[in-house]
């Protein structure tokens, strides 16, 4: 194909899209904020010295209230969580969840606003491929939160499987199904976590497999019965016992 | 005036029509025709023949984005133009940084494709930039739709030029890889 064929191709996208593309505004705070943060939920602390600069704002319904939820590029330096409470790999298996394997096509931080208070997550959109339990349906695109935002630079701690995730990889993953009991509230404003994800992740370690270029990445401490597995196959074989021994 | 009006007068035969059309959206054509040529002279010639190719398209038809339908006619008669009159040799068009660009995710060679291919094509970019977070999606489609500048698309976006280069590379990159998965042939 010719680069004159694709433009003429792409000259036939959905014309929602290339009405939309232009609605796409900046959202400007040039301003380098310098603050320091202490905010504590149960599960986790959050300390950052951010900068930020290019925001875009995601619409939410009026489910949510207090609450603004915009994309940045500029995420903390370090986040922390905290203790996870110890689970067994049946315990694990026996969550509420769905699981499917899948591709993740993008992953893009984003920054809550909970009237001042800020937290920093990321939202990963996954090509589903396979599903072993739930409702998700192969082929769609489904959108899930992570407990917290991704960069090659980013130190963060207990979160090794979601740091590790990046575009273009293949995993197995156990996320919560959001619907309009899924809220999260912090100083007085509440956010319908369906307005912003399909599903999310009760923590950052033990809720998904993935295949990287150095081998499969897990919480090998709470799964130590394939402590010493090497692919997702063998992963994935793993999974569906688990699932029939559990029901 | 609403669309639905501005619509209705063309269905209506009503040559008031070309007149609003010109008031809500010459600026808005007139863009995408100016990124193509690079040329005014040869960009309101096209914005005319848009106002023209409306009058003959409607009826039968009745846009339900007129925005786009509008936008999409000029684009395709400033595109021919620009193959006709090898526009690229003057200064000022975007179109041929795009088209190069663009080479990044073809192969060049020139195949016999069937229609029914392209239409799985576009469907298959649809659901591309379905996957995409709406300010990558926005940066893509002024770029490769609207043929935007780099910097305009970086004043829109409040992002550096370089920012937005980068993007877009990054995006040619996953839209190349995308399609190849499928078996496109490109």
């Amino acid at each position: 194909m010719t680069n004159e064929k694709l433009y003429e191709v792409i000259g036939n996208i959905n014309e929602t899209h290339v009405a939309n593309a232009k609605a796409q505004k900046k959202h400007t705070h040039n301003a380098w904020t310098k603050w320091g943060a202490i905010a504590a939920c149960l599960v986790l602390t959050l300390v950052a010295v951010p900068m930020i600069k290019t925001q875009e704002k995601i619409s939410l319904t009026d489910a949510s209230s207090g609450v603004t939820v915009k994309y940045t590029e500029d995420i903390p330096n370090f986040y922390s969580f905290g203790k996870l409470v110890a689970l067994s790999e049946e315990e694990l298996f026996a969550k509420d969840t769905e699981i499917f394997k899948g591709t993740i096509v993008s992953i893009d931080n984003i920054v809550l606003d909970f009237n001042g208070i800020e937290q920093y997550r990321a939202i990963a959109k996954i090509t589903i491929e396979n599903v072993y339990r739930g409702s998700a349906q192969i082929n769609k695109t489904v959108s899930v939160l992570l407990p917290g935002p991704v960069n090659e630079d980013l130190k963060m701690e207990d979160t090794e499987t979601v740091s590790a995730m990046r575009e273009g990889m293949t995993g197995i993953f156990m996320p919560i199904t959001y619907d309009e009991t899924s809220v999260w509230q912090i100083n007085d404003s509440t956010l319908a976590l369906k307005d912003i994800a399909d599903y999310g992740f009760s923590d950052g370690s033990r809720y998904a497999f993935l295949e990287t270029d150095n081998g499969v990445v897990f919480a090998k401490s709470a799964y130590p019965s394939i402590a010493d597995v090497t692919t997702l196959a063998e992963i994935e074989e793993y999974v569906i016992r688990m699932i029939k021994s559990t029901n | 005036m609403e669309d639905t009006k501005i619509v209705q007068l063309y269905w209506d035969r009503d040559q008031n029509a070309i007149t609003q059309t010109a008031h809500k959206y010459g600026k808005y054509c007139s863009s995408i025709a100016k990124n193509i040529l690079g040329n005014h002279e040869d960009a309101e010639e096209c914005v005319n023949d848009t106002y023209m190719n409306a009058w003959n398209s409607m009826p039968p038809h009745r846009p339900t984005m007129l925005s786009t339908f509008l936008g999409k006619i000029t684009r395709n008669l400033s595109f021919n133009k620009f193959k006709h009159t090898h526009a690229d040799k003057r200064g000022g068009s975007v179109l041929p940084a795009v088209l190069d660009e663009l080479n990044d995710c073809v192969s060049g060679k020139s195949n016999v494709e069937k229609e029914i291919e392209y239409k799985e094509l576009i469907k298959a970019i649809n659901d591309f930039l379905d996957t995409l977070s709406p300010q990558k999606r926005s940066i893509f489609i002024c770029r490769y739709w609207y043929t935007d500048s780099i910097s305009s698309i970086a004043l829109q976006h409040g992002m550096k030029e370089n920012a937005v280069s980068m993007t877009l590379n990054r995006l040619r990159l996953k839209l190349h890889n995308y399609l190849s998965e499928r078996e496109f042939e490109l």
